[in-house]
């Protein structure tokens, strides 16, 4: 393990983070618009690729 | 996966339109969240500390003074833990138990708290009353004879409250500040429900000092953070340094906000100067919810008209008689709300309330005005 995986922890949070905005402006009913759709397949693929490395790193 | 000590998760801001006028401007950006989150454990900002939180480099808290000093038309600027703590710290520094101070009818506690403290007499101005609470620069004037004939010198500051937190009245600070001037006397702006929100400028209006509350009004979220910015003429009376450790400015008692939450004020700074340079708009929403909900009858605005800030008050009949035979009572228009993704009236209020519709879409809006009526058309 090391900072990589430490870093990659970091990334995926932020990720998240992202993600959780993308609920705070869309409420109260998260209607999702084509733009906000594709902006949170894209988040979603930065939480799995850090948490894929994270996996390496540990395996 | 859930919070320890069954403390819960919040998630307000993701799940509701929040509409309680304390939090609107609190309400973070994610780049603070993520900074707040990288920042959190206790004095994490000191780590490259060179004996003062304001001369710190990593994070660049020194810039940050300066750019925040320029942003709000000023020459320097202290962080404090909050507004009402820079105002403390400008009481402390002029005003003694002999002296008194001249605040508005519409100020907030802590100004007389802070008043309280430091063992200084308050006089405060006349409203205008209901409906409108307004406090204009005659009545500073009124006040400040008035005083000054009791205690016989004019007053050693007045503190103004540029928006009051009841009404969103926006007082006009040049006139009130020119008033003081006149008299001698020099000038606090109250700007927590201002400064952060709405554009403001220290030299613009004329005043000496400028209280800011980071938590109300500067998107940096829940952790306690202010700004106190002076003008030239002042700065050495308000940031005076310790004689025993001479870096150390004795008003924050050396460093004040040491956490997370200062990390966060500098994060939400570029989003802070951008969205008051869309304040019309912000401004436009009140107005437009305003006007529809007064067309529709059963509501009556109290506050000056027409609206110049985000903070809504209402009075309500409307809502109140269907309280008077509603099985929930005053509780029916909090739940009903709640129920169509609205939140942050106060639970049982009917015959008066107040909201804010800062930074929600002009979609959000409509959904917010259009839920209000929808409710009373419901019952009447």
């Amino acid at each position: 393990m090391s900072e990589r995986s430490v870093q990659n922890t970091y990334n995926a949070i932020f990720a998240l983070i992202d993600i959780q905005e993308v609920w705070r402006r869309t409420r109260p009913f998260h209607s999702l618009s084509e733009r906000d759709r594709e902006e949170l397949i894209s988040l979603l693929e930065k939480v799995r690729t850090s948490l894929d490395t994270i996996e390496e790193e540990m395996l | 996966m859930s919070l320890a000590c069954g403390i819960g998760e919040r998630m307000v801001e993701e799940l509701y339109l929040n509409i309680n006028p304390l939090q609107t401007g609190g309400r973070t950006p994610a780049d603070t969240r993520k900074a707040i989150f990288s920042w959190v454990d206790g004095y994490a900002v000191c780590d490259a500390c060179k004996g003062s939180l304001r001369t710190t480099d990593k994070p660049p808290i020194r810039q940050f003074i300066e750019d925040v000093s320029a942003f709000l038309g000023m020459d320097n600027a202290l962080l404090t833990n909050g507004a009402r703590e820079a105002k403390e710290a400008v009481i402390h520094s002029l005003v003694s138990r002999d002296d008194w101070m001249v605040t508005d009818g519409n100020a907030h506690y802590s100004t007389l708290v802070a008043a309280e403290r430091n063992g200084v007499p308050v006089i405060r101005t006349e409203t205008s009353g209901h409906p409108t609470y307004e406090v204009t620069p005659a009545m500073f004037e009124e006040a400040i004879e008035e005083g000054t004939r009791a205690h016989g010198r004019p007053p050693a500051l007045a503190v103004v409250t540029h928006v009051d937190g009841n009404y969103g009245n926006v007082v006009d600070a040049k006139a009130i500040a020119s008033v003081c001037h006149d008299h001698g006397v020099p000038v606090l702006l109250n700007a927590a429900y201002s400064a952060g929100r709405m554009p403001v400028s220290g030299h613009e209006l004329g005043v000496d000092f400028i209280a800011c509350s980071a938590h109300k009004s500067w998107a940096i979220g829940g952790g306690n953070a202010g700004l106190l910015a002076v003008n030239e003429e002042y700065r050495d009376r308000i940031i005076r340094f310790s004689k025993e450790y001479p870096v150390k400015p004795i008003e924050i008692l050396g460093c004040s906000t040491r956490g997370s939450e200062v990390v966060a004020l500098i994060s939400s700074f570029p989003y802070v100067t951008e969205r008051v340079k869309h304040w019309d708009r912000e401004v436009a929403h009140a107005r437009s919810v305003v006007s529809r909900l007064m067309d529709a009858g059963g509501f009556s605005l109290l506050g000056t008209s027409p609206k110049e800030h985000d903070i809504i008050a209402l009075e309500t009949p409307a809502y109140d008689e269907i309280a008077s035979h509603h099985k929930k009572r005053g509780y029916f228009l909090a739940k009903e709300l709640k129920s169509r993704g609205i939140v942050g009236i106060k639970p049982g209020r009917t015959k008066h309330f107040k909201f804010s519709t800062f930074g929600f879409t002009d979609e959000q809006v409509d959904y917010i005005v259009e839920s209000f009526l929808e409710i009373k058309d419901k019952y009447m």
